[in-house]
């Protein structure tokens, strides 16, 4: 029964939000605007560290968030300044070196007292206050088969919050797809240079996008580390490999696209998992061979997904966003 | 995932000459000479340095695992006896160190005072004693972290260490203070040095990388596998099947090789025919890197395999201190790429290959069987990078599951700054990427050193997109 609870718990946890809301950024990059976008993490361990550091400081949970987005931003227009008029391999190269270079800066040891080294921000630094705004009654509570927290770390509170903003990106979504904006974007997707002809700025809407997504990106990261502590490792190129996935999978340029994903993704990977774990002695597959193999069905997954099923679930194989 | 630091890690931790050479740190000599000047005048014996030690009649043990007050293992510390025995050695991946001593008495363990304090323990050395007969105190367990309480009692001090170099630089400004300009010029030589090695290796990556986006537009993120798959294959023939070195790389070059083509053969030329885009495959690529990455942790675990055993001699040339081992892969790579860029320009097979990366329809109507030209550049694509994963491991002294996806940032980094697609533009630009990382060590804390080549490469992509030697019509 718990594994049951489990594996369907995480239809709703709050890291599924936060790769849903990583994967609606993506989206607008890839989907939309047909972006190259390969350091998805880096937006979500910048927004993360942008939070967690104000946080930590004691500034206003308001201003963190905002000042996680003005990070995400200022990140968005410095790769997009040398990359956006080049090809989609160039900027492909230089999303995932960057977000590594924040990674990789972020772990120094360094850095130890700004951003924790290593180590990383333990979760008390940072997610009091957001704990401390909850409605909620202390305690924990039951509903149907899940029991949580209220309020802390793997709480009610941050399901409610996370699965809230996945809500309102959505919907933010669904409008800007059908605004002229989202058209010039998709035009963009479709054939850059007729877009060109009718006198638009690519390379400006581009940045447009790619900052907006980013911006969700950053959202992302901050859902991502509340229920856990900030460690800059966590948030490394697999986080955005995985994201790619959802999204293929989900189903590009489409609105539900990115949640489905996550939410089928999670939980097809946590029954395999957990299925394996109850099933196979610990003789046979140690606990750590078990996450390996769990990482070989995502990668195996994702391969066979873009051959053969490129639009995903609910996509449109006429709406594909690969030009190449 | 510590990959990068596991890298440091795995330099550290041999014995003398291997650390000079691949730390490249000279300050670190003058501390090792420093302890072993001052042995004989202790008078004591000398402690044997072990992986793991138990208890026997004959000896006693002191032991310990260094940890920072986050449960999170610190290599390639050093850690000093003093007492009865001395000795030296420096403590594993897992933060595990360990001596035999043979005679009772007080022993007393040091680390370095600036590692202490960076990671808040309360003291840098530590006392126990040995009493070999009692059951109790036969080994002695020395934990530097278990004085300091919390994450909070740690912080102010990490806090005040925190902007401090790494523990070596910090080394020299006490010890190495009279020759402090030529100790400077001779750190420069060896980072440029091992800069220069690591970037011949990172051409003999990168070099196949390049030849396969040249012909098929496919910028391959399985490369790293590759890669990691070569050393791999070399750590089973050397260290499983117990055949010599040479034969064991031949062997893995083989099954690299082997790899490549049947990779081609059921993967990338099906989606070709199917006229899969290049974005599209790039995913794909993306999908296998991640699944062979982690079916290699599946088989052979999270720890670095050695491919080589046995400890090499330091050569001193200069003020640059190497072993053979590293002179002999650097010549190999040299070597070859050379000889890749000979079958490029002077084989009607390279011609081939230059022609279908220029112009694939052209080439294709000027009579050159393209699927065959791109089934054997896959294959030596793959060839070479299982070399440089031989290689590789023999430098670094050990391969980990993730060797080649660390690597594979860089190996990027190289082939766009020499040029996506250009002949040559891959050993150049590994040459830059590899001076850079390790010469801005001078400046930078090394564990930021890889950070460096790539903002390096966003920098060249500001000023010259199209890479050292790319033509301005590849990138629009």
């Amino acid at each position: 029964m718990t594994i049951v609870a489990n594996i369907l718990g995480e239809l709703f946890a709050p890291t599924t939000a936060a790769y849903a809301l990583a994967a609606i950024g993506l989206n607008i990059h890839f989907g939309m605007t047909g972006l190259m976008n390969m350091g998805q993490a880096g937006f979500m361990l910048l927004g993360a560290y942008g939070f967690a550091i104000t946080q930590m400081h004691g500034a206003n949970l308001f201003s963190s968030v905002l000042f996680a987005l003005l990070l995400a931003a200022v990140y968005a227009l410095l790769l997009g300044i040398p990359t956006l008029k080049l090809g989609p391999d160039y900027l492909a190269m230089v999303t995932l070196a960057a977000a590594e270079i924040v990674r990789i800066v972020g772990r120094s040891t360094s850095m130890t007292n700004i951003t924790g080294g290593s180590a990383g921000i333990a979760p008390q630094d940072f997610t009091t206050r957001f704990e401390d705004l909850s409605p909620l009654p202390d305690g924990t509570s039951t509903f149907l088969i899940w029991t949580y927290n209220n309020n802390i770390a793997n709480s009610w509170w941050l399901r409610i919050v996370a699965w809230v903003l996945v809500a309102l990106c959505a919907f933010l979504c669904w409008r800007w797809f059908r605004s002229p904006w989202g058209r010039v974007l998709k035009g963009i997707r479709e054939d850059e240079n007729a877009i060109r002809s009718l006198g638009k700025s690519v390379t400006k809407y581009k940045m447009q996008a790619l900052i907006v997504g980013g911006l969700f990106g950053a959202l992302a990261g901050v859902v991502f580390v509340l229920p856990r502590s900030l460690n800059p490792d966590s948030l490394g190129r697999t986080v955005t490999f995985y994201t790619w996935t959802i999204l293929l999978l989900g189903g590009a340029a489409t609105i539900m696209g990115p949640i489905l994903g996550s939410c089928v993704l999670w939980v097809l990977l946590t029954a395999v998992k957990e299925t394996m774990r109850v099933t196979i002695p610990s003789t046979v597959i140690s606990s750590n061979q078990i996450e390996a193999l769990g990482w070989i069905i995502v990668g195996v997954a994702l391969m066979l997904l873009v051959i053969f099923r490129p639009q995903g679930i609910l996509g449109n194989k006429k709406e594909l966003a690969f030009n190449g | 995932m510590a990959s990068t630091y596991r890298f440091t890690a795995a330099r550290r931790r041999r014995g003398a000459g291997w650390r000079h050479a691949l730390c490249a740190m000279a300050v670190i000599a003058v501390v090792c000479l420093w302890c072993g000047l001052s042995a004989p005048t202790a008078q004591a014996d000398e402690a044997e340095a072990t992986d793991k030690c138990v208890p026997t009649a004959e000896f006693g043990c002191v032991n310990g695992i260094l940890q920072g007050s986050d449960q999170k293992p610190i290599a390639g510390v050093t850690v000093t006896l003093g007492g009865a025995e001395t000795g030296e050695t420096t403590t594993g991946d897992d933060g595990t160190w360990a001596f035999k001593v043979a005679d009772d008495g007080k022993y007393t363990v040091t680390i370095p005072q600036d590692v202490a304090k960076r990671y808040g323990f309360a003291s840098a050395s530590a006392d126990v004693e040995i009493v070999k007969t009692s059951f109790s105190k036969q080994r002695g367990v020395v934990r530097f972290d278990k004085t300091s309480t919390s994450d909070a009692a740690s912080k102010p001090s990490a806090a005040a260490s925190g902007m401090k170099r790494p523990a070596t630089t910090d080394a020299a400004d006490t010890s190495g203070k009279p020759s402090a300009s030529s100790a400077t010029w001779t750190r420069f030589c060896q980072q440029l040095y091992s800069g220069i090695v690591f970037g011949l290796l990172l051409g003999l990556m990168s070099v196949g990388m390049n030849l396969v986006y040249g012909t098929t537009g496919l910028s391959s993120f399985s490369h790293g596998e590759q890669v990691t798959l070569g050393g791999l294959m070399a750590y089973v023939g050397t260290q499983m099947l117990h055949m010599p070195v040479v034969l064991s790389a031949v062997c893995a070059v083989a099954v690299g090789a082997l790899t490549g083509l049947v990779q081609d053969q059921l993967i990338w030329g099906p989606l070709r025919r199917r006229r899969v885009g290049t974005m599209q495959q790039m995913i794909v690529t993306i999908g296998l890197s991640m699944a062979l990455q982690y079916l290699y942790q599946f088989f052979f675990g999270g720890d670095i395999k050695g491919i080589v055993k046995s400890v090499p001699e330091g050569i001193q040339i200069g003020p640059i201190t190497t072993n053979a081992p590293a002179l002999i892969c650097a010549g190999i790579a040299l070597a070859t790429i050379v000889g890749v860029t000979v079958f490029l320009y002077c084989t009607r097979l390279g011609r081939a290959t230059r022609a279908v990366s220029d112009n694939a329809a052209l080439a294709a109507a000027s009579g050159i069987n393209v699927d065959s030209v791109v089934r054997i550049v896959w294959t030596l694509s793959c060839a070479l990078a299982a070399l440089s994963g031989v290689l590789l491991g023999i430098y670094l002294n050990g391969i980990a599951w993730n060797t080649g996806v660390t690597l594979l940032m860089l190996m990027f980094a190289a082939v766009t700054l020499g040029g996506l697609g250009t002949a040559n533009g891959a050993l150049v630009g590994a040459l830059v990427i590899g001076v850079v990382a390790d010469l801005s060590t001078l400046v930078i804390p090394s564990d930021m050193r890889y950070a460096s080549a790539l903002a390096i490469l966003i920098l060249v992509l500001l000023v010259r997109p199209q890479g050292i030697f790319g033509k301005r019509n590849r990138i629009g």
